[in-house]
């Protein structure tokens, strides 16, 4: 039995009585040594999968778009539920270094690395899906951005799709210079461990010069403050502005105010989701079970029953305003997404989001692997499903029951997007090879050795 | 204009080369010494013809010396008026064709030039206006001055111009091998003249007989043409077939007033329609005609709400038709139940009111046995004897203004001439033949003759048939197969067919020979008496086809036949042309009487220019009954309450089956099942559920011995003991499009040996399922209406109370809020709107094919129908209210509404849909990536997403189709209606030129033109005295889903239904009536 005063002593951060040369070399080592057959093995399959989803792209880049499910009344399909599941996913990063920076989480340092790297793949990997799934990628890869041009073309400054080009850019913009700051000192260790030319002068260049001197500290913490507020509104901004794509438009079913707060907390929700189900691979194969420590894969299983609650509040809410709101487009909706045609798809997501999280009431579920990677993967499934119920329950029958149709994706909008898995992995494994992949620097900063004297 | 401003160009290039300066590029040293470049010698030698001065310039610099007409140029043209002049014997004739008043001048590159000529397969014959554009017909209109359909077309006439560009038409004679199908010699037309007049001779030689078989042919020079060609025979007869009317309605018509004619019905005066099956606003007759004066008593003032008044149709049928769709009551009655209805009716009026047929005793006794309870009792399917009563008595308040109709596929039972006659004796009673039912105003017509036909076949059977020509027709595709047709022309030495393709019936032939289409030849038409429409050529032949006029000119010629008349005398002189016999009896026959004051050839280019001659009579004489028929009426049959009945039935799009090639006509939704594609087994839902069938589930369907397995369709308002099946599908032999799409109806039906008649309706057939499932390609898959703010119905009663009576009084379905949108200001002098009348809209859907045919729009196929990727600007949205038994319709027209605050626009990223400052929303198909959004965001839906390059489809001659004024989209755009813009662009310069603003009804949308109901109108919204305007104006007048704010541009005119009982209903009854039910 501990005593009460253990119960409520800080948590240690780091297990196992790491020293702080053990913090680098168990950290850099999956990045010095050839790589080992389980990240082979993971590799090639996200480069097997990023091929099937390249090959069925020309495909379709070939043909038209008709190669996909989409039909007259629904003109968005998998591609934007995907696009939305990437971009939702790319918060959790942000989040994790930003916010819970300037709140002094601690327990952040184990896993903000690894969560921003996510971000930023993630993003990349949503940015993706606005350009295929356009008619002509080819012009829309560069008429949505205003600049001055011989033709004197603008763009449409009231169109929601284009305040997307502008958020998901930024998003992606400031959380890629957050991330590379904070790796500049860890750069810096890599270079002085590196025995390779090669390596050494890449790590030179990467690491800009870092010496460790206090000057350096001292401009680095200022700027990761700085970069940390500038990024704190953006968590929100981003999922807000996302959602306009839907809140803005007349659309039952879309045409809703709850949308940016509610898409925010999915949007985290599945973020953590995502990174519970990475770090409890990650750990495993890179064996750094004493750095992402059950303590803090509880404080995120504890993150996402809160927001898990949060967005089935939100799934309850839209029905409430569904009936009070009076409006027999809005009703009808909301009564075919639960009992129409894609009840199936209401009822995965319900289930996924809101009932299975439940089970992290129960501390001995929190700290299990096992299920809270069940769990967490539940929570990704369940998460696209949203987007797909949002998407396609309110296109399918829209205003005019005359131009009703159902939407039934093809084998190029699955094998799309499950490519678009390939290529986040393809850049993640690359990630933990060529990175650190948790923050040095930073967790020697919270380590129980460091505060000793 | 073009020829001066070149040499103008030279003269200066020649001011500029002039006095030999020397090059800006040289390659020798010498070629800067200006005497280099003056001596020709050493420019020959060098080859230098890209540096040298062309002889061209010279003569411009003679010319500008001389000030006149230079020596060499007035050599050139002196030699070649001297070439033309010499050669002019012995050039062909010239055969002109003289245009419409709309440019007559001259081709000038793009301007369209309308050409009036005369499509006789279209609804029995139209006057057209042809449009062309650098000598390419690109689309049909109605010709305006055409008496009887005033400038309108249906789907079929509209589609007619794609046949033309069809690939898979025949391209040369060809030489069949009759044992073995599918082997074929291409011929030359000089290989078959050879070998054809081999054998005529020998047909006259051992007086063999001659048959000719063809659909109905009414214009004077093609029938005369053809009976003097006949005459040069001793066995020689011609019979016509027409597979798509009922050919007992002309045997009944000769019984009862003794002239076989299908009598003009004035449905414009007639207050009250009785439809027995007729499917008048479809297929029936001339449907354009028929729709242009229905709509006509369909349209209501809201001014004058209090004293309105519109005609009732009500229609008494077996399967759910476009005109039951129409219907303000429908009874529903399984084939044969019509003539009861019909003579119950007739009871009832002889009884209740002194005719000149009561008290007759060979009548009565008929009669007696279809007492109204009697028959209420057979028929049993929810029809009430006070409902027969309330009837009769409308039709009697209504007598001398009302139109009784008969006689369809779907009433063609064995008993259907005694309906027709049921039928004639209801109008002679009513006494509405003279008045609404004029028998004297119809042209000769000969018809599909029973006994005519049946003889054909049993000669041809017992071998006394030796030649057989089929022209424009396909008995074997047609006929079904226990008429013995099939076996009988095996009999017949020499089948000839002409045709514009090796049909069905061309494989059972020794020659196939090319006809042209109707766009690339001469030919005339007689609709009326008295109104002779002429059908001039508008491009040259696309392949080596020939009419069948000039192919019996030059066998009359090569067999030296002795024909009879014109055309011996034109055959053996030097003018041989089917242009000069046609020119010659039109001489003959009209340029006295109607030309007079006239020199010929402005006789013949004026009635070129307009189109026909109308020469008719006004007279309108009621024709006596001849009361003897009365014995050929039966005694009441009581059915069997048990069979299933399987009626056949024409859509508007393929009708017979002679275009199942055309893409657009395969792929307009049937107006009242919306399917595309493909025929389907029309199954009511109580029939459906008690066999335990689905739509989309394969059905075998056993008629005697023969069946089919189709796909099943379960239609609301059909009679429960009736199944019905469209012609025209199912075709083996009509090309890629066509071929193999749907089952060949035909063969389900049944031939009469007594009679020789055909037996379309009231086969007892056997259903049974298959197990098997096919899609059926349905492009409206939502039949409820949600009791959405979308359309507004009501009641002729509601309407005179209140013309503003709305249907949703629901306060969360209507508009309140102020607007916060900032209005769009309109300095100009116009906006443009539209207005469409839902109460004359029939949904027969020529709209849809005529902005397909002016707007490029391209054929997706059943596959991405299925997908639900239809590519239509306009679309035909039907909703059913009431039981689902017997369902109320409604349709609308629903096509992109240019609204004011358009959601479209707001949130496109790159500005490519934007409205413009004349009120329209504008698409520009450059700017758009095709992210969707504006697709989403409709709430009418009809923007339409180019998912493929459907041009890459389009093969050979089908690329000439194309409008060049519509952009060609390629894929990844989106698109949609653009209210016709180019034409709006060319009225607007037109009316700039003469300084003047565009007069109001100047344009018309490619909808409006065509619309035989004229429910569509546009116009200036900003002129406050437009029609539009003033439409847009009655308190009928509704915008479809206005809660949104859209503000579309678009409003619609409330359907009223003339309803017998047709109370004022409160919420709850309205509600229930028209929202919670399938």
């Amino acid at each position: 039995m501990a005593t009460t005063a253990d119960q409520y002593a800080p948590e240690s951060l780091v297990e196992g009585g790491k020293s702080y040369a053990d913090v680098n070399e168990d950290i850099s080592k999956p990045v010095e040594n050839f790589p080992t057959k389980k990240w082979w093995v993971c590799f090639l399959t996200a480069v097997f999968a990023f091929l099937i989803g390249a090959t069925l792209a020309a495909q379709m880049f070939m043909q038209g778009l008709g190669v996909l499910g989409l039909n007259q009344p629904n003109g968005w399909g998998t591609f934007i539920v995907t696009f939305v599941f990437w971009v939702g996913i790319g918060h959790a990063g942000t989040l994790i270094s930003a916010i819970l920076f300037l709140f002094r989480q601690k327990w952040r340092t184990a896993i903000n690395r690894s969560a921003e790297a996510m971000t930023i793949f993630a993003v990349m990997t949503a940015l993706l899906f606005p350009l295929i799934h356009t008619g002509r990628p080819w012009y829309a890869a560069f008429w949505l951005i205003p600049y001055p041009n011989q033709r004197q073309l603008w763009v449409n400054f009231r169109s929601p799709l284009l305040w997307d080009v502008f958020a998901v850019g930024t998003y992606f913009t400031i959380s890629l210079l957050f991330w590379y700051i904070g790796l500049i000192p860890d750069l810096a260790s890599l270079r002085d461990r590196a025995k390779n030319r090669i390596r050494k002068l890449l790590y030179t260049f990467l690491s800009m010069g870092w010496r460790g001197s206090n000057k350096n500290w001292s401009h680095y913490e200022v700027a990761y403050m700085l970069l940390a507020g500038l990024s704190t509104p953006l968590v929100l901004s981003v999922h807000s502005v996302v959602s306009f794509d839907f809140a803005v438009s007349n659309l039952a079913g879309w045409h809703t105010t709850i949308f940016p707060p509610y898409f925010v907390a999915g949007a985290i929700f599945s973020g953590f989701a995502m990174v519970v189900t990475l770090l409890v691979i990650m750990r495993e194969v890179f064996n750094l079970k004493a750095y992402i420590t059950l303590n803090h894969l509880e404080k995120m299983n504890k993150i996402i029953l809160a927001t898990g609650m949060m967005v089935g509040y939100a799934y309850c809410c839209e029905f409430f305003i569904a009936w009070y709101s009076g409006s027999a487009f809005e009703r009808f909706v909301f009564i075919q997404r639960a009992f129409g045609e894609y009840w199936w798809a209401y009822w995965i997501m319900f289930s996924c989001n809101v009932f299975i999280p439940q089970i992290f009431w129960i501390k001995r579920m929190r700290r299990h692997i096992g299920v809270m990677f069940v769990i967490s993967l539940f929570v990704n499934i369940g998460m696209w499903f949203e987007r797909y119920v949002i998407v396609v329950t309110s296109l399918n029958q829209d205003f005019l029951p005359s131009s009703w149709a159902l939407y039934i994706p093809t084998w190029f909008d699955w094998g799309i997007v499950f490519g678009s898995f390939g290529f986040f992995f393809i850049w993640f494994l690359l990630f933990v090879r060529a990175l650190p992949s948790l923050a040095m620097a930073e967790v020697k900063g919270v380590m129980e050795t460091g505060n000793e004297h | 204009m073009e020829k001066t401003a070149v040499s103008q160009n030279q003269s200066k290039q020649a001011q500029g080369n002039s006095k030999s300066t020397p090059p800006r590029h040289w390659v020798d040293l010498q070629e800067l010494s200006s005497q280099y470049w003056e001596n020709e010698i050493e420019q020959k030698k060098r080859g230098q013809e890209f540096l040298h001065k062309p002889i061209e310039t010279l003569e411009a610099l003679e010319r500008l010396d001389t000030k006149g007409v230079a020596r060499r140029e007035f050599l050139a043209l002196m030699g070649a008026s001297m070439a033309m002049a010499t050669a002019s014997c012995t050039r062909r004739p010239v055969n002109k064709i003289i245009p419409y008043v709309v440019k007559p001048e001259e081709v000038s590159p793009g301007v369209a030039n309308y050409y009036a000529s005369y499509a006789s397969s279209v609804s029995g014959g139209v006057g057209v206006l042809v449009k062309t554009r650098e000598g390419r017909p690109i689309k049909l209109e109605g010709n305006p001055d055409d008496p009887l359909h005033q400038g309108k077309l249906d789907v079929a006439g509209q589609a007619a111009v794609l046949d033309l560009y069809d690939p898979d038409r025949l391209k040369q004679p060809v030489k069949i091998t009759r044992s073995q199908k599918g082997i074929f010699k291409k011929a030359t037309w000089t290989e078959i003249d050879h070998d054809l007049a081999e054998k005529w001779k020998g047909i006259v030689r051992n007086n063999s007989s001659v048959r000719v078989l063809s659909p109905a042919i009414t214009g004077v020079a093609s029938h005369q043409i053809l009976s003097e060609f006949l005459g040069a025979f001793r066995d020689a007869d011609h019979i016509e077939m027409d597979p798509l009317t009922d050919s007992t309605f002309l045997e009944a018509q000769t019984e009862s007033y003794g002239n076989s004619v299908v009598p003009e019905y004035a449905f414009d005066e007639a207050d009250y329609v009785l439809s027995f099956g007729a499917d008048f606003l479809g297929t029936w007759g001339d449907s354009i005609e028929s729709t242009r004066k229905w709509a006509r008593n369909r349209r209501l003032k809201s001014t004058q709400a209090a004293s309105a008044s519109m005609s009732r149709l009500v229609c008494v049928e077996s399967h759910f038709s476009i005109t039951g769709s129409n219907a303000d009551e429908r009874l529903r009655v399984s084939p044969g139940d019509e003539l009861k209805v019909a003579l119950a009716l007739v009871s009832l009026i002889t009884q209740n009111h002194s005719t000149s047929f009561s008290n007759r005793r060979d009548l009565n006794a008929v009669l007696k046995t279809y007492e109204p309870k009697k028959v209420v009792a057979d028929i049993g399917s929810g029809i009430t004897v006070a409902q027969l009563e309330r009837i009769a008595a409308e039709l009697w308040k209504h007598r001398g203004r009302g139109i009784v109709l008969p006689g369809d596929l779907s009433t063609q039972t064995k008993d259907s001439k005694a309906l027709n006659i049921a039928v004639n004796l209801l109008n002679s009673i009513l006494m509405n033949e003279g008045k609404t039912v004029v028998g004297t105003a119809a042209p000769r017509v000969q018809f599909a003759q029973n006994q005519r036909l049946k003889k054909l076949i049993s000669d041809m059977k017992a071998g006394k048939v030796d030649v057989l020509l089929m022209v424009g027709t396909n008995p074997i595709y047609s006929l079904p197969e226990s008429s013995g047709f099939q076996d009988a022309i095996k009999k017949v030495a020499l089948v000839i067919t002409i045709d514009d393709r090796v049909t069905e019936s061309g494989w059972m032939s020794d020659y196939v020979l090319p006809e042209p289409h109707f766009l690339e030849t001469w030919g005339d038409g007689e609709p009326r008496k008295g109104l002779y429409l002429i059908q001039q050529p508008v491009i040259r032949p696309l392949h080596q086809t020939r009419p069948f006029q000039e192919s019996l000119l030059v066998w009359t010629r090569e067999a030296k036949l002795r024909a009879k008349g014109l055309l011996s005398r034109l055959a053996y002189s030097g003018k041989s042309s089917w242009h000069d016999y046609i020119q010659t009896l039109w001489k003959e026959k009209f340029y006295s009487r109607y030309g007079r004051g006239k020199y010929f050839h402005e006789f013949w280019a004026n009635t070129l220019q307009k189109g026909f001659i109308d020469g008719r009579s006004q007279k309108q004489v009621a024709r006596p009954f001849r009361s003897n028929v009365l014995g050929e009426l039966p005694k009441l049959k009581p059915k069997d309450p048990k069979a299933i009945q399987l009626v056949l039935y024409a859509k508007p799009s393929l009708r017979d089956g002679r275009s199942a090639n055309n893409g657009w006509l395969q792929e307009v939704p049937h107006p009242v099942s919306t399917i595309t594609w493909d025929n389907y087994l029309n199954m009511s839902p109580g029939l459906a559920s008690r066999l335990g069938l689905k739509s989309n589930d394969v059905v075998k369907v056993t008629a005697n011995s023969t069946s089919v397995e189709v796909p099943l369709h379960v239609q609301p308002g059909m009679d429960d003991q009736t199944v019905s099946l469209a012609v025209g599908y199912g075709r083996e032999s009509v090309g890629k499009v066509g071929d193999g799409v749907g089952v060949n109806a035909y063969t389900l039906a049944q031939y009469d040996e007594a009679s020789g008649q055909q037996v379309t309706a009231g086969i007892e057939v056997v259903v049974e399922k298959t197990g098997k499932r096919y899609e059926l390609a349905v492009t409206q898959n939502h039949h409820r209406m949600e009791n959405r703010p979308i359309i507004n119905d009501m009641t002729l009663s509601e309407f005179k109370i209140n013309p503003a009576t709305e249907r949703h009084t629901d306060p969360h379905l209507r508009l309140k809020t102020p607007s916060i949108w900032p209005k769009h200001k309109y300095t100009g002098p116009y906006r443009w709107g539209m207005v469409i009348d839902l109460n004359s809209c029939t949904g027969c859907s020529a709209c849809v094919v005529a902005c397909q045919a002016e707007n490029n729009i391209p054929i997706v196929g059943r596959d991405r129908v299925r997908f639900a990727r239809e590519m239509h600007w306009i679309r035909i949205d039907r909703y059913y209210s009431g039981s689902k038994e017997n369902p109320d319709v409604v349709r609308q027209p629903m096509l992109c509404q240019h609204c004011e605050n358009a959601s479209c626009e707001t949130v496109c990223p790159v500005l490519a849909t934007v409205h413009n400052e004349e009120g329209m929303n504008d698409m520009a198909y450059n700017r758009c990536v095709g992210t969707r959004y504006c697709q989403n965001n409709c709430p009418y839906k009809v923007r339409r997403f180019n998912f493929f390059d459907h041009w890459k489809d389009y093969k050979s001659t089908q690329n000439l189709a194309w409008n060049p004024d519509v952009t060609v989209r390629s894929r990844g755009i989106m698109e949609k209606c653009t209210f016709c813009v180019q034409r709006i662009r060319e009225k607007q310069q037109v009316a700039k030129k003469e300084k003047r603003l565009v007069r109001d009804g100047e344009i018309q949308t490619a909808c409006q033109q065509t619309c035989p109901a004229d429910a569509i109108v546009f116009g200036n919204v900003n002129d406050m005295e437009s029609q539009v305007s003033r439409l847009k104006q009655e308190l009928h007048a509704f915008y479809s889903l206005e809660i949104l704010n859209n503000k579309p541009q678009i409003a619609y005119l409330s359907k009223v239904r003339n309803k017998a009982n047709g109370k004022s209903l409160n919420q709850k009854e309205r509600n229930q009536q028209y929202g919670h039910h399938s």
